[in-house]
C-alpha cells in the first residue's frame, strides 16, 4: 500500500468538515486533538504485529479490514450530516470530546494505523498518518467559521464529498489487501 | 441537563459507529487459523499418505478412486491423469526416502503402461478413444521422476516415444491440444491444467534428455502460458497454476534457462496473489458462522495444489531470488497451507498406533468423501515442505 494512499485514507477517515463543525469555530481545539491522536495512532501502529497475531489476522487481511472501515466511515459521512455542536457543549474540553472522540479517532483511523504499521513498519506508518492528520486538521482550521455555522446544506454537501472520497480511497485500500500475498 | 443528554447521544453515536464498522469488517475479514509444525510431523503425515496409497491399490495397480467414509463404500469411477499424478507423487516420495512408495508406484506404473495405446501422433496413455493429454504428460513426468530415483534407462524408449506425442500436441502458438483421438489425432480443445502439465513434462525432458529439441516446444508453451493463455482462453475463475509453477521452477534449472522478463514477473506476481488470497480465505474456514460467510472447506486436492505451487516458488526463489522481500510472507502462507493439511488429515489408529481402517488412515476427506487426487496433491505438498524447510 503506497503511503500516498494511507495519507488520503486518513485525511478522509478523519473528515475535516466534521472536525470543523465539531470544533465550533475553535481553531486550537483540532490541533490539541491531533496532538492526542497522533501518539495514539503511533502506539496502535507500533503494536500492530502483536495485535494482529493475537486476533489471528494476516497483514493482508488487516489491510482489507482497514479499507472496508474507511469505506464504512465514508458511507456514513456521505449520508449522515455532521452533528452540530451546541454552545453549552464547550463545558467539556472540546479537544477530547467531541473532537478526539468520536470525530477524529474513528475506527477507520485506528484500523489504518494497524494495517499500515503491520505492512510498512511503525516509522513510515507514523509519518503517513501524521501527514494525513495534518492535512485533515489543516483543512478543518482553514474552513471559514461562517461556512460551518451558517451554511448547513453546503457543509453537509462538502462533508459528503469527503465521504465519497473515503468510499473510493477505502475501496482502493481494500483492493490492495485482496491483491496482496 | 440538555447538554448531558446531547453528549450522551453523541457518545452513543460514536460507539455505534465503532460497533457497526467492526460488524461490517467482521463479516468481511475473519481470523485466520494457521499454526506451526515440526519437520517430523510433516514426515509422519507423508508416510501416512504413502501408506494410504499403498493400502488402496489393487494387485494390478489401480487405485481406489473415490471412497465415501459415511457409508464405508467405494464410489468407483476413475481418472487416468489422476492415476498418473498419484504415481508421480509416490515417486517423489520415494526420492525423499519413503521406501514404501516405490513398490506401490511401480504397481501403478504397470497398470498405466498396459494402457499406453497408439495414436496418429504416437503412443499415449489413456482409456477409450479420447485420451487426455494430461495423462500422458504426467506419466512422462512420473517416469522421469522414477529415472532420477533409480538411475535406470529401462523406460527411456517409452519416455521418448511419448515425449514425441506430447510435442505433437503443441501448436505453433504454444497452446496445447487437450485431447488426442486414437484415430484422428490431436483435438483442438483446451484444458485448465494440461497446458502446464505438458510444459512441465517437456521441461523435465530437456533436463534429462538434452539436445533433443524438447526445449523448443517447452519455450513455445511457456510463452503462451505466461503471456497469452489467460487472454485467449479467458479461464474463470483465473487459474492458479501449480503445474505452471512446477515448469517455471524446472526451466530455471536448465543449463541455459530462459531469461526472466517482464511477462514472467507479471505472471509470477499474479500467481502469488491468487495463491496468497486462496490460502488466507481457506484458513478462515473454521466452521460455525464461517460456514455461512466462507462456505465449507475446500477439496484437499485444491489446498494441496496451493502447497505445491508455494513449494515450487520457494525453491525457485532459493536459486534466483525471484521473490525478493516477499519470501517471508510467502513462507508464512506456505506454512499455513501445510498446517491446514496436517490438521485435516484423517487418522485411524488404535492406542498402540496400529491402523484400524486402511481406507481412512492417512487420507484427506471432504464431507466424508476422499478422491485419489486428495492424496496426490497433498502428499506432493508435504514433500515440498520438507524441501523448503531445509532452504
Amino acid at each position: 500500500m503506497s503511503l500516498l494512499l494511507v495519507v488520503l485514507a486518513v485525511a478522509t477517515a478523519a473528515n475535516p468538515v466534521r472536525i470543523a463543525v465539531a470544533a465550533g469555530g475553535d481553531r486550537r481545539a483540532p490541533l490539541l486533538a491531533a496532538c492526542v491522536l497522533a501518539p495514539t495512532t503511533i502506539v496502535v501502529a507500533w503494536l500492530s504485529g502483536p495485535i494482529n497475531n493475537l486476533i489471528g489476522v494476516s497483514t493482508s487481511s488487516a489491510v482489507i479490514a482497514a479499507g472496508i472501515s474507511v469505506v464504512v466511515i465514508g458511507v456514513r459521512d456521505a449520508l449522515v450530516s455532521p452533528p452540530r455542536l451546541e454552545p453549552s457543549s464547550t463545558s467539556v474540553p472540546t479537544a477530547l470530546f467531541p473532537l478526539f472522540f468520536p470525530t477524529m479517532f474513528t475506527p477507520a483511523v485506528a484500523l489504518m494505523a494497524l494495517a499500515t504499521g503491520a505492512e510498512r513498519g511503525v516509522v513510515p506508518a507514523a509519518a503517513a498518518m501524521f501527514v494525513g492528520l495534518a492535512a485533515s486538521v489543516g483543512t478543518a482550521i482553514g474552513l471559514p467559521h461562517g461556512f460551518t455555522m451558517h451554511r448547513p446544506t453546503l457543509t453537509r454537501l462538502v462533508a459528503g464529498v469527503f465521504g465519497v472520497g473515503g468510499v473510493i480511497i477505502g475501496s482502493l485500500v481494500a483492493t490492495h489487501g485482496v491483491m496482496s500475498i | 441537563m440538555p447538554e448531558v443528554g446531547q453528549n450522551l447521544r453523541r457518545v452513543a453515536a460514536g460507539l455505534l459507529t465503532w460497533v457497526l464498522t467492526f460488524g461490517v469488517v467482521g463479516v468481511a475479514v475473519h481470523p485466520e487459523r494457521c499454526g506451526s509444525f515440526q519437520r517430523s510431523e510433516v514426515s509422519a503425515a507423508a508416510d501416512a499418505a504413502v501408506g494410504w496409497l499403498s493400502a488402496n491399490i489393487t494387485n494390478d495397480g489401480m487405485f481406489t478412486y473415490r471412497y465415501d467414509l459415511k457409508v464405508a463404500r467405494d464410489l468407483g469411477g476413475y481418472s487416468e491423469p489422476r492415476h498418473a499424478g498419484a504415481m508421480l507423487a509416490l515417486y517423489q516420495a520415494a526420492n525423499h526416502g519413503f521406501v514404501d512408495a516405490q513398490p506401490t508406484a511401480d504397481k501403478a506404473l504397470s497398470w498405466a503402461l498396459d494402457r499406453v495405446v497408439d495414436t496418429p501422433i504416437g503412443p499415449a496413455f489413456g482409456v477409450g478413444t479420447r485420451l487426455e493429454t494430461g495423462s500422458t504428460a504426467l506419466l512422462v513426468a512420473a517416469l522421469v521422476e522414477r529415472r532420477l530415483l533409480t538411475g535406470s534407462d529401462e523406460f527411456d524408449s517409452v519416455i521418448l516415444d511419448m515425449a514425441a506425442t506430447l510435442v505433437a500436441t503443441v501448436g505453433n502458438d504454444g497452446a496445447v491440444d487437450a485431447v488426442i483421438d486414437t484415430t484422428t489425432g490431436p483435438i483442438s480443445e483446451r484444458s485448465r491444467f494440461y497446458t502446464g502439465e505438458t510444459l512441465w513434462a517437456l521441461a523435465r525432458l530437456h533436463l534429462s534428455f538434452p539436445g533433443r529439441g524438447f526445449d523448443r516446444a517447452a519455450l513455445r508453451i511457456r510463452r503462451y502460458l505466461i503471456s497469452a493463455r489467460d487472454a485467449v482462453e479467458k479461464p474463470w475463475p483465473p487459474i492458479s497454476d501449480h503445474w505452471g509453477a512446477y515448469a517455471v521452477e524446472t526451466m530455471a534449472r536448465w543449463p541455459q534457462p530462459p531469461a526472466r522478463d517482464a511477462a514472467e514477473d507479471a505472471w509470477v506476481d499474479r500467481q502469488l496473489w491468487m495463491l496468497g488470497l486462496q490460502v488466507r480465505y481457506e484458513s478462515q474456514r473454521v466452521g460455525g458462522i464461517t460456514r455461512l460467510t466462507r462456505g465449507d472447506v475446500a477439496l484437499p486436492a485444491g489446498v494441496g495444489t496451493l502447497g505445491e505451487a508455494f513449494g515450487n516458488f520457494l525453491i525457485l526463489d532459493s536459486r534466483n531470488g525471484i521473490l525478493g522481500d516477499r519470501r517471508a510472507v510467502l513462507q508464512e502462507r506456505a506454512t499455513c497451507a501445510t498446517w491446514l493439511l496436517l490438521d485435516r488429515q484423517s487418522h485411524a489408529v488404535d492406542a498402540d498406533g496400529n491402523i484400524t481402517d486402511s481406507r481412512v488412515d492417512g487420507a484427506w476427506f471432504r464431507q466424508g468423501v476422499s478422491q485419489l487426487d486428495d492424496q496426490q496433491h497433498t502428499l506432493s505438498t508435504l514433500l515440498f515442505t520438507l524441501d523448503w524447510m531445509e532452504t
